[in-house]
């Protein structure tokens, strides 16, 4: 089947015309005119028809993982049983199966006769490889990068084959499809964390609640409001005319378990902007992070189907977590608290366990403090989830032009102020939840959707 | 016609940079068929006229086309295609009258001015 291009079209109307005047001056010479025309319509399809045979193409994938980011090396292999002058167009699609987002390539080629050994690529002349008879290859190195995390397929690649004068072209699908999994990139942290030393809490964003209850004395300070009663250096407190509290040294547990909410209903945002994807960022920052310190990383992940991976040190272990971050989808139906006290989480009193949630049920509390029983230390990274509701909100700044762009306007404002109650009952639930957990004593670090994730991997960093 | 051409002259029959070359020629022959529908009306198209008229158009406006790029005076496209949209513009607006007077049944006057919408 072919396709006319704009120029193909044009040159259809003059067929129709000169027919229909052919047709009202009972002209043989117009018939005769339009029958040349559409006679050169056939041949310029014939010519596309032509071009798209005797092609394969095949692609080699030099690897079956890459972190998102980073390139990874493709060669395309256009293979001709029959060399002969084409003019194609490769259109390479890409499909992140995990939310179905497609991307697409173009690549525009002309292949010349027998005689030449060279191919002209988006305008750049190329080698071709003679193979003896009228067969030929062309080889395309290709580099590909993957901004997202997820399971990429490579292909279907759709061939289109134009005629010398671009009039039509001939569409053909070539199945090659390669599946790839992208790893979501991890963020660095800062060096002194890697030594798993501890630090004391100094970040802007940093972790709220009692100190590491297990570590070693460091020092003591100004009593602050949100801090532990039990905290408080009672002794020194009388000898002064303020309250003090001790503060300790954060003991590095050695072994990191990451526990990661994949209920559908508590995730906001859209695509690449939501809490999913930081969520997502975090975890695998911090497991990175624990494997380059040489310690052990576990994950629990609360999706369809739970996932759970027991602590294991090495690089198999950080593939293995990093291959179920790329694929996970927020579709658990259990709420994290259910999870939880169902006892399928493992845990580990060797082991510092870190939950990351934008949930906002206050019964997390009780199974997050039922887990900090059976852990060395436990932190709660709470992200809050109404922020990535305003950047979901209508742009009420934006001028409308058009009659129906006044009345999406006037939509949106409706919607805004519906909304933005929504907004700040959300961000009211996030607080409760937050006061909760300090009040019961859980180490807690909210970010939302503003925060630097730099600033928050460095106060998570102090637990690791 | 590229089916008769030896395979090596497809590589220098048609090369990006003659776009803009089939593009005028394409413009021409619309407004050769556009003239072809007004000499229809007014009842003195001749289809010999139309055919070498087409091709003759066609091939001009591609040669002006060229002249100019080879004297590189600039916008030479531009000034074409101003020329040639005029005509249409023209020819297509007699058209419209032509159709116009008779959907209305109004009779033409003798010297063939058709009144104003």
């Amino acid at each position: 089947m072919g396709i006319l291009t704009s120029q193909g079209r044009i040159i259809g109307i003059w067929f129709l015309v000169t027919s229909l005047i052919g047709f009202v001056h009972a002209s043989a010479i117009m018939y005769i005119f339009s029958v040349v025309i559409i006679g050169g319509l056939l041949t310029a399809w014939v010519l596309a028809l032509w071009g798209a045979k005797d092609i394969t193409i095949s692609r080699e994938v030099h690897a079956s993982t890459v972190t998102s980011g980073d390139p990874l090396p493709t060669k395309l292999s256009i293979h001709e049983s029959k060399a002969r002058w084409r003019m194609l167009e490769l259109h390479d699609n890409h499909t992140n199966l995990i939310n179905n987002e497609a991307s697409h390539r173009q690549l525009t080629l002309l292949l010349e006769d027998t005689r030449s050994t060279t191919a002209t690529i988006g305008g750049k002349r190329q080698q071709m490889t003679q193979l003896g008879g009228k067969k030929r290859e062309l080889l395309i190195p290709d580099m590909l990068r993957f901004p997202y995390r997820g399971l990429y397929r490579l292909g279907p690649i759709e061939l289109q084959s134009y005629d010398p004068f671009g009039l039509i072209y001939v569409v053909r699908k070539i199945e090659i499809n390669k599946e790839v999994i992208v790893y979501p990139r991890a963020l660095s942290m800062p060096d002194a964390l890697l030594t798993g030393a501890g630090g004391r809490q100094e970040s802007a964003i940093r972790p709220s609640g009692r100190a590491g209850e297990s570590a070693e004395f460091h020092s003591i300070r100004p009593y602050t409001e949100g801090d532990d009663l039990r905290r408080v250096h009672w002794k020194a407190s009388a000898h002064s005319d303020k309250m003090v509290v001790k503060e300790y040294e954060y003991r590095n547990a050695g072994a990191v378990q990451v526990i990661l909410d994949l209920q559908g209903n508590v995730h906001a945002g859209s695509s690449y902007n939501s809490t999913l994807e930081k969520a997502i960022t975090l975890s695998s920052s911090i497991l990175t992070h624990v494997i380059a310190a040489g310690n052990q990383i576990g994950l629990f992940t609360t999706g369809e189907k739970i996932i759970q991976l027991p602590q294991e040190s090495g690089q198999r272990q950080l593939h293995r977590a990093l291959e179920t971050l790329a694929l996970a989808k927020a579709d658990g139906t259990a709420t994290l608290a259910q999870t939880l006290l169902s006892n399928e989480a493992p845990s580990s009193r060797r082991c510092t366990t870190i939950v990351i949630t934008p949930s906002l049920d206050v019964n997390l509390i009780g199974a997050l403090l039922n887990l900090r029983g059976k852990s060395a230390q436990l932190l709660l990274v709470l992200l809050d989830p109404s922020q990535y509701l305003i950047n979901e909100q209508p742009d009420p700044a934006a001028r409308p032009n058009t009659l129906k762009g006044i009345s999406n306007y006037f939509e949106g404002l409706d919607l805004l102020k519906t909304d933005s109650k929504k907004v700040e009952a959300q961000r009211n639930e996030h607080k409760r939840l937050l006061n909760a957990a300090i009040a019961a004593g859980i180490e807690v670090v909210s970010l939302d959707s503003e925060a630097p994730l730099n600033k928050a991997l460095q106060a998570i960093g102090r637990f690791t | 016609m590229a089916v008769f051409l030896p395979q090596q002259h497809l590589n220098n029959m048609l090369k990006p940079e003659y776009t803009p070359y089939i593009g005028i020629a394409l413009v021409a022959g619309i407004d050769s068929i556009v003239g072809a529908i007004r000499a229809l009306a007014e009842g003195h198209f001749n289809d010999r006229v139309f055919v070498s008229g087409f091709f003759t158009n066609a091939i001009l406006a591609a040669g002006l086309l060229y002249l100019g790029n080879t004297l590189r005076i600039e916008h030479v496209a531009v000034a074409i295609m101003v020329a040639l949209v005029f005509r249409i513009f023209n020819n297509f607006g007699f058209v419209r009258r032509f159709v116009f007077a008779r959907l209305f049944e109004k009779k033409l006057s003798a010297d063939n001015s058709f009144p104003e919408p």
